[in-house]
């Protein structure tokens, strides 16, 4: 009873209260309704549909390709961001304008564009061909796109942090005699890795989820290069509705699952430093 | 702790006013319903042929006669517009390109199951069939189904596990291999054609993309009047290959009689499933690339529409039931060739 003791600033009941309606209209009733169409058939089904080797395939080809892209991006992120906030130069409050575009354009435009600029009649892609490299509907085409999706999710998250970042430390740094590298691995990347951690899980999410680039640059073949997305609204299309949330259950389990992961670890290496 | 809980259902209260004064503005601001509207809710490739019936229908007095009633076309895959109109979507005419997809509107109570009876003549409106578009020259000398097994081509076609005219186009391939061989050698050359395609785009538009202004691919699948417009705006980069034999393609059409009913057009949607019967509907149709059934109007275009060994569903499997479940069901043969074509 203590805990719902009247506290000191006002309209906890009332926030409360709303707070939980709304995340329950707009969150989970409609997870509910994913969940409950699922399990609606026999369970045997669910596992049947949920691990249908379409499936599985489907699950590793939408995680091996946003873990890489999710790596990938960690870095480049890094980088964008320690320019971004290190160094004073010509157009920067451009370029860091520019960083949000791919969280405005819609995700198939990029999709679009790149799949026509790769292929072999796009000017970069007919370039690539002469030269023997086809990139068009491969795998590494499909995680470049990830990488352009994803990549402002870490700047965003890090530079922040950076901009936070006391400089007298890497100075105390220097004066006890470590070199940069020692300065950065030991000083500054302490107090960024939780901020890149965030960073490399939202983009990690953002790529398992992304369907409306992928459909255009991935070959979508089933079996090989299908993706969970491509798959659930592939089974949609084939009215096969409890194989199609089976596979989103799954999806939202792993996803979830992951998130969940990562939030603890970093939690628990916030405590122990 | 009485008075907490109080509270927070008045936050609850809130929100669900809040929620409900949402649903209620929209409600309020979206487009009141003037005078009769008919909504066509269709596949997407007859978009132009609809756009151009209704303008049709209303620049000529049949307009005044029936009452000038507004129409409205909604486009998308067949399969998305069966889900669509089964949903909930307020359509008084459906037409699919794809049997089964109207099974699946015909189940829910929907539309009648036999739709050839309902309609005038019993017979569809129009039909079409399934061609081949190849590059300039046809360097690959690609005449039948057939050289897409011997000659080394890349093939361009939707995936069939989506779209309704790939899963004709399997259907059309598999009963020519059969025909030419066994139904064990026709499954085995299904299998081999999986193998050629580098890519499944969800629809027939986008493998046009993929094929025509991305340059991937040797030879497309596809549907008569998709490849005649493809090949007219390729400036003479595409050809037309027509296959000897292909699957006879017959829009199932009709209306949506619980929808019509309470939206009191059943009288219009009658007229309306005559009209397209008419000369000047059967030639917009010609006009696109449809066949249409008129026989006059069919002997005006008839070099358009070279005759073709016409597929049906009765030579491939006997009707639509055996047939979804030998190719198209979960571990069916699509499937199995599919997943053979990913072992390479």
């Amino acid at each position: 009873m203590n805990r719902l003791a009247p506290k000191v600033l006002p309209g906890f009941g009332i926030t409360l209260g709303f707070t939980l309606t709304y995340l329950g209209f707009l969150v989970l009733l409609p997870l509910g309704a994913l969940l409950f169409q699922a399990l609606s058939n026999n369970p045997f089904d669910f596992f049947r549909s949920a691990f249908h080797p379409r499936a599985l395939s489907a699950y590793w080809n939408s995680f091996s390709m946003a873990f890489s892209a999710a790596v990938l991006n960690t870095f480049i992120g890094l980088l964008i961001a320690w320019v971004l906030v290190r160094y004073r130069f010509f157009g920067r409050r451009f370029m860091d304008a520019v960083i949000d575009l791919p969280f405005a354009l819609p995700t198939s435009v990029a999709g679009f564009v790149y799949s026509t600029l790769y292929s072999e009649r796009g000017w970069l892609g007919e370039f690539l061909g002469q030269n023997g490299i086809h990139l068009t509907h491969t795998w590494f085409l499909t995680v470049l796109v990830l990488l352009f999706t994803g990549f402002p999710f870490v700047v965003r998250t890090v530079q922040p942090v950076l901009e936070e970042l006391d400089g007298d430390l890497e100075e105390a740094a220097a004066i006890l005699g470590a070199n940069r590298f020692q300065t950065f691995i030991h000083v500054i990347m302490p107090s960024i890795l939780p901020a890149l951690i965030t960073g490399f899980s939202l983009a990690f999410a953002r790529g398992l989820g992304e369907y409306g680039s992928i459909v255009f640059v991935s070959s979508n073949l089933p079996y090989r290069s299908e993706t969970g997305p491509v798959l659930i609204v592939s089974r949609l299309e084939e009215n096969a509705i409890n194989d199609a949330s089976a596979a989103a259950i799954v999806m939202l389990m792993a996803s979830f699952g992951m998130l969940l992961l990562i939030n603890t670890l970093q939690k628990r290496r916030q405590s122990n430093g | 702790m009485n008075d907490y809980l109080i509270s927070i259902c008045k936050g609850a209260m809130a929100c669900l006013v809040l929620v409900v004064g949402a649903l209620f503005l929209s409600l309020v601001a979206s487009p009141r319903r003037g005078s009769l509207e008919l909504l066509h809710a269709s596949f997407d490739t007859s978009r132009e042929i609809l756009a151009a019936w209704h303008q049709e229908i209303t620049d000529s007095p049949v307009s005044n006669a029936w009452g000038n009633p507004n129409f409205r076309i909604s486009n998308a895959g067949s399969a998305a517009q069966a889900r669509a109109v089964r949903d909930g979507l307020p359509a008084d005419i459906a037409s699919l390109n794809f049997e089964p997809d109207w099974q699946i509107l015909a189940k829910a109570g929907l539309v009648a199951s036999d739709w050839r009876s309902r309609l005038p003549g019993g017979k569809a409106p129009w039909h079409s069939s399934l061609v081949l578009v190849v590059r300039k020259g046809n360097p690959h000398d690609i005449r039948d189904w057939e050289d897409l097994l011997t000659k080394p081509v890349k093939v361009i076609m939707p995936n069939p596990k989506t779209s309704g005219v790939a899963r004709l186009a399997v259907l059309s391939f598999w009963e020519a291999r059969r025909r030419a061989g066994s139904p064990a050698s026709a499954d085995i050359d299904l299998i081999s054609l999986c193998k050629k395609v580098p890519v499944f785009d969800p629809s027939m538009r986008t493998c046009t993309t993929t094929f025509a202004q991305k340059g991937i691919g040797d030879v497309q699948i596809t549907w008569e009047p998709e490849a005649w417009l493809e090949v007219e705006e390729s400036a003479g980069k595409l050809e037309l290959i027509r296959p000897k034999s292909s699957f006879r393609i017959e829009p199932a059409i009709g209306m949506v009689e619980p929808v019509a009913k309470s939206k009191g057009t059943i009288l219009l949607v009658q007229k309306y499933l005559e009209w397209i019967y008419n000369p000047p509907a059967q030639e917009i149709l010609a006009k696109y690339h449809f066949r249409p059934l008129d026989k006059n109007v069919a002997k005006l275009h008839q070099d358009q529409f070279p005759p073709v060994d016409w597929i049906t569903i009765q030579d491939i499997a006997g009707d639509w039931d055996k047939a979804v479940e030998i190719f198209f069901k979960d571990g069916g043969l699509v499937d199995r060739a599919l997943r053979e074509a990913a072992k390479r």
